[in-house]
């Protein structure tokens, strides 16, 4: 195909613009150089004198349009002129600037912080009125006005482009909307305005400047009118966030948090570990900057299981506290107890350690399930499935009590006595759990399982499970004796005090059986210290960080009194060693599943909570953060679906969606969401409605037209309705429907014969029309029909 | 127009992004708001369309073949608002040769866009607007514009000289035979016949028809030329037809500056249905021109020749000459 040059016509020459293309432009540009100042000034909260705003940006506007409209020599002298002005402004009145410049940056520092939560708020340290700050501030925003207006009156009188115009006066909105932002209303939408007429105009603006001014005069009006109408159909008062844009969000922090797995810490060109498995994690959880908790709510797990209700997902343990920080054993206190033969590398060290035997394939996270199964050997396991689109990717996140053993794992290793890590590209795993375990049922391991037990037991009591770090036994010393001298005194409610209640009967010989004492005794004695720091300290999600050289553990009990899980878990853990209970930090997710068994765990869900050891058990979870009450972490939920998940505590804040061992605060409770959710916005049904409508337009059309025409073939006049039934022929025939000789024949003497036609000929004509205008109809492909009949009303 | 339509796109995918990643309700207005605008910007294109039509012009109605024929494109409108980036797409083709061509082009209101086209062989180069069409503020839909009516231009062969005009002349006074003369008049040769209704008086030869006791009426005879037909075959290559079409040409003007009106007759082609078309002066020359350039030429067909000619009404003794691209055949040859 030949093409020639593009825009013959195409008036690029720098001409002298036009009286109406001066008017036009003088409007744009009072438009985007008061809206952008406007909207600036209003997003730092800088006030300023909106009146003395108007008019100085209306006569700068007009002074530099009919600059604009000099010859080019005395336009630059006219804009050097302003610019000078300006420059002589801030020359003589340098004080005032100044103080603008103060209260401008005060403005913007604190707008920033606040946006951003950050400490550096400033304020002014001269204490003058308010009048003055805002006359200075004014004063100062005009001189930039000055400026920016000759950059703009050159991008929007003299040569329009929408793009220069554009990049001069969007850096003063995005700049507060990236932190979160947004500008008045009102000048934003002024500034909106005038980007928007300068869009529309740009493309007839390369062609024909003179047209896009008349243009401008009609797009201006109709714009405003569309900007107005949009903001009367979408009340700011009733915004809703979609939920599509909240579930892209999460999808992009997910997909962000898999591209650095795989880049930085996987395989990935820029890896150094092992794609986020195995020997990735570390089991560390960092106490001492642990501040208040932030929140994203982004997904980091996806859960499907035939469990309802409230689910703990156990992460990992740590066993060892220090230097405000949680940490996991050493790897040769394990002795020989998790080695495998067949793995590779140097067997386990022991010459510092005591000897522990192998505990032959048993894994201690299986010990509960393992005697529960073998004393209900008929219950019903649930299955659980973990995808991981956003946690910590080093482990596998999976509800207590699992079956499934350390041969019956594919894409999955247990790491010792603590986590289950993840294997290479691995990120839905499936478990199957045993639900309902209940540690005082007096389910008993069999067999070698059994002795696998009795080995790791010893372990564990020999174990820093139950070592204390010497910063904190003066703290912990003092919870003992408050116990100890006054216990129902220092839990709520007193005597009646439900741990305490089972304290008593646990001390008139509740339980018959050996086994059930040392198995009820440390729950018992979980509930007392559960209770105790409930008592004691205050359920805060937004505490401060630990003060520096303060102990994490100490600086809760004994000074600040306040704190979320992380607090109360590492309180509750050592408080229990101190007093002879095996207990070790647990951290996770905790989910509440639907009816429908699919659950999206948010980060919010992040918790941490204490798992007690029970002799011939295995380790058993208790629930100690106040905000949890009532929740059982080793009861993972029923098997027999609920309408209702399990009541929850009241929602908080969480922490950050950091993939690490510090958890947060309670998840959403999905029942109270579902009784919050905002009635039904009846201005939804606008859209059904309008589409029916649309929708009943088209058979309205062809009726229309249907009628029109035969109405046209019956008239009085039968000439006129020949010469109506040709004219219908001949709009057919673009559509392929073909004029019968004989048809056109009679409509010629219709139209010039001086004769009236008969009744017989008109129906001859007529009847053609229709026979053809059927024939036509049959004859065209859908689209074609559907244009022909609905569109044109031809058939 | 696709560069403005993915510029859109960009923008939607920044607005949706920007509806992600900012919470508050300026995210969801702006989305809503970029989602109508083409809405507005279809509107507001409208009344640049009202009464808009193209029109294209022959620079002149013929040309000799080996120039350029030209065409003006002109855009008019009844409104005062501008229409955005009018384009045109033109098609070109010489309806004798099929040859064809076409090209894009910006249409201006203001102003008479020309198109040039190459003139290589002889016919009738017809250039018709396929589509023209305007767009939207935001070049995003294209709107139709009407079209008009196809220029089109004759490609006249250039002027030849006749290779030998004597032998042409040699025998013009053959078949020369008498023909009552319209109106009557005086004459020598004369007719006697019986007297029709509508006979003037003054035609009725009086002492033959006392003698006979009937009207008889004098009729003036004169001396009638032999018709003279000229016949080409309608069908070779461009290059043979141009040369076919020099010599008939040139035939033509020939026999009218020798004032003998001819007949020009060739098949058709497809129907072999002899096309016949009286000459006798240059506009009739013209006018049958067009209608030969109108009609496509095969490669190949049937020549006249194979067939019967179409002989003038009323005419006494033909001639007929046969024109190919080497010259003429027939006449006094």
């Amino acid at each position: 195909m030949k093409r020639h040059p593009k825009h013959p016509l195409k008036p690029r020459a720098s001409r002298r613009p036009r009286p109406l293309e001066l008017f036009t432009g003088c409007l744009l540009l009072f438009l985007l150089l008061t809206g952008t100042l406007w909207s600036f000034s209003s997003a730092v909260q800088q006030p300023l004198h909106p009146l003395l705003l108007l008019i100085g940006c209306a006569l700068l506007s007009v002074l530099l349009t009919l600059i604009c409209a000099l010859p080019t020599r005395w336009m630059l002298v006219g804009m050097a002129a302003v610019l000078g002005a300006a420059g002589f402004t801030v020359w003589r009145l340098f004080p005032i600037m100044q103080l603008g410049e103060i209260t401008y940056r005060c403005s913007v520092v604190n707008t920033v912080c606040t946006s951003l939560e950050l400490d550096g708020f400033i304020h002014p340290i001269a204490q003058l009125p308010t009048g003055v700050w805002v006359r200075s501030a004014t004063l100062l925003t005009l001189v930039v006005a000055a400026v920016l207006g000759v950059l703009l009156a050159l991008a929007v009188v003299r040569r329009p482009s929408f793009s220069v115009s554009f990049l001069l006066t969007s850096p003063f909105v995005l700049a507060p909307l990236c932190i979160s932002v947004t500008p008045a209303w009102l000048p934003l939408m002024g500034l909106i305005l005038g980007w928007t007429v300068m869009g529309l105009g740009s493309l007839v603006r390369r062609q024909d400047r003179a047209g896009a001014a008349k243009l401008t005069l009609l797009s201006l009006p109709a714009a405003a009118l569309l900007l107005f109408l949009l903001g009367l159909a979408m009340p700011q008062d009733s915004y809703q966030r979609p939920q599509w844009a909240d579930d892209a969000l999460d999808s992009i922090n997910n997909w962000v948090t898999h591209l650095d797995v795989t880049l930085f810490h996987g395989k990935g060109p820029f890896g150094f570990g092992s794609g986020g498995s195995f020997a990735d994690a570390d089991g560390k959880v960092e106490l001492s900057n642990a501040g208040p908790l932030n929140f994203s709510g982004r997904t980091v797990l996806e859960v499907d299981t035939d469990l309802r209700g409230r689910i703990y997902l156990r992460g990992f343990s740590s066993a060892v506290y220090e230097d405000g920080s949680w940490n996991p054993l050493p790897e040769d206190r394990y002795s020989w107890m998790f080695w495998d033969e067949t793995q590779e590398g140097e067997p386990p060290s022991f010459t510092d350690s005591v000897f522990y035997p192998s505990l032959e394939g048993f894994q201690p996270l299986n010990f509960p399930a393992l005697a529960d199964r073998d004393m209900f050997p008929n219950k019903d396991y649930a299955k659980v499935t973990v995808r991981n689109v956003g946690a910590d990717p080093g482990y596998v996140y999976v509800p207590y009590h699992i079956l499934s053993q350390p041969d019956e794992l594919s894409g999955a290793k247990f790491v010792n006595d603590s986590y289950l890590a993840r294997g290479d590209d691995v990120w839905t795993h499936t478990v199957y759990v045993q639900p309902n375990c209940d540690p005082l049922s007096g389910a008993e391991l069999p067999g070698e399982a059994s002795q696998a037990e009795s080995t790791y037991a010893n372990f564990v009591y020999d174990s820093s499970y139950m070592a204390v770090y010497e910063d904190v036994v003066d703290a912990l010393d003092a919870v003992i004796e408050d116990l100890v001298t006054d216990m129902p005194g220092h839990l709520p409610g007193g005597a009646e005090n439900p741990a305490y209640q089972a304290y008593l009967e646990l001390l008139q010989g509740g339980a018959e059986r050996e086994t059930d004492i040392t198995r009820t005794y440390p729950m018992v004695m979980a509930g007392i210290v559960a209770a105790y720091l409930d008592g004691l300290a205050e359920y805060n999600p937004d505490t401060p960080a630990t003060p520096e050289g303060e102990d994490f553990v100490s600086y809760f009990l004994t000074e600040s009194h306040e704190g979320y899980c992380m607090h109360f878990a590492s309180a509750a853990t050592l408080i229990l060693r101190h007093i002879g209970i095996p207990a070790r930090y647990v951290t996770g997710y905790v989910a509440d599943v639907p009816a429908s068994g699919h659950v999206n765990v948010p980060d919010s869900a992040a918790h941490a909570w204490v798992e007690i050891y029970l002799d011939g058990y295995g380790w058993e979870p208790v629930e100690v953060t106040p905000a949890y009450a009532g929740s059982n972490p080793g009861q993972s939920g029923t098997v027999e679906p609920t309408p209702t998940p399990t009541a929850a505590p009241t929602p908080t804040a969480t922490q950050a969606p950091q993939a690490s061992a510090r958890p947060s605060a309670a998840p959403d409770n999905p029942q109270e969401e579902g009784e919050e959710a905002a009635p039904l916005d009846l201005r939804f049904l606008l859209i059904p409605l309008a589409a029916v409508l649309v929708l009943l337009a088209f058979p309205v059309r062809r009726s229309v037209g249907r009628s029109r025409r035969e109405k046209k073939f019956r008239q009085e006049n039968t000439n006129r309705a020949v010469i109506a039934a040709y004219l219908h022929l001949k709009k057919l025939e673009r559509w392929g429907g073909q004029m019968p000789d004989e048809v056109a024949e009679l409509a010629k003497k219709a139209k010039f014969s001086p004769h009236t036609l008969t009744e017989e000929e008109r129906t001859t004509v007529v009847e053609a029309a229709r026979t053809i205008s059927a024939q036509v109809d049959k004859a065209l492909p859908w689209y074609k029909r559907f244009c022909c009949r609905y569109i044109l009303g031809l058939c | 127009m696709i560069s403005r339509r993915i510029l859109y796109a960009v923008l939607v995918a920044a607005a949706v992004l920007f509806q992600i990643l900012f919470r508050f309700y300026l995210s969801t207005f702006i989305l809503v708001f970029i989602l109508v605008l083409p809405v507005l910007s279809l509107l507001l294109a409208l009344p640049g369309l009202a009464g808009s039509r193209l029109e294209i012009r022959p620079a002149s109605p013929s040309v000799v073949r080996g120039e350029s024929a030209q065409f003006h494109i002109s855009l008019h409108t009844a409104s005062p608002f501008p229409l955005i980036r009018p384009r045109v797409r033109l098609r070109w083709t010489n309806q004798l040769t099929g040859e064809e061509g076409q090209a894009l082009l910006f249409a201006s209101p203001t102003k008479e866009v020309p198109l040039t086209v190459p003139a290589d062989h002889c016919g009738r180069l017809v250039c018709r607007a396929e589509r023209a069409w305007s767009c939207d503020l935001l070049g995003l839909f294209p709107l139709p514009v009407g079209r008009g009516i196809d220029g089109a231009v004759l490609v006249l062969p250039p002027a030849l000289e006749l290779d030998d005009t004597q032998e042409l002349t040699g025998g013009q006074n053959d078949g020369v035979v008498l023909r009552p003369r319209p109106g009557g008049g005086p004459g020598e040769d004369y007719d006697l016949r019986e007297y029709r209704a509508g006979d003037p008086l003054r035609s009725v030869h009086w002492k033959l028809s006392s003698k006979l006791d009937e009207l008889v009426v004098r009729e003036t005879l004169e001396p009638q030329q032999a018709a003279i037909v000229v016949t080409y075959d309608h069908f070779g290559s461009p290059e043979v037809l141009d040369r076919t079409f020099a010599q008939l040409c040139a035939l033509s003007r020939w026999l009218l500056e020798q004032e003998r009106p001819h007949h020009i007759q060739w098949a058709a082609p497809l129907t072999s249905m002899v096309e016949d078309r009286s000459v006798d002066g240059e506009h009739a020359l013209l006018a049958c021109l067009e209608l030969a350039f109108s009609t496509p030429a095969p490669q190949e067909g049937r020549s006249i020749l194979d067939g019967t000619l179409l002989l003038p009404a009323g005419s006494g003794k033909v001639r007929h000459l046969h024109v190919t691209p080497e010259g003429v055949e027939g006449g006094g040859r």
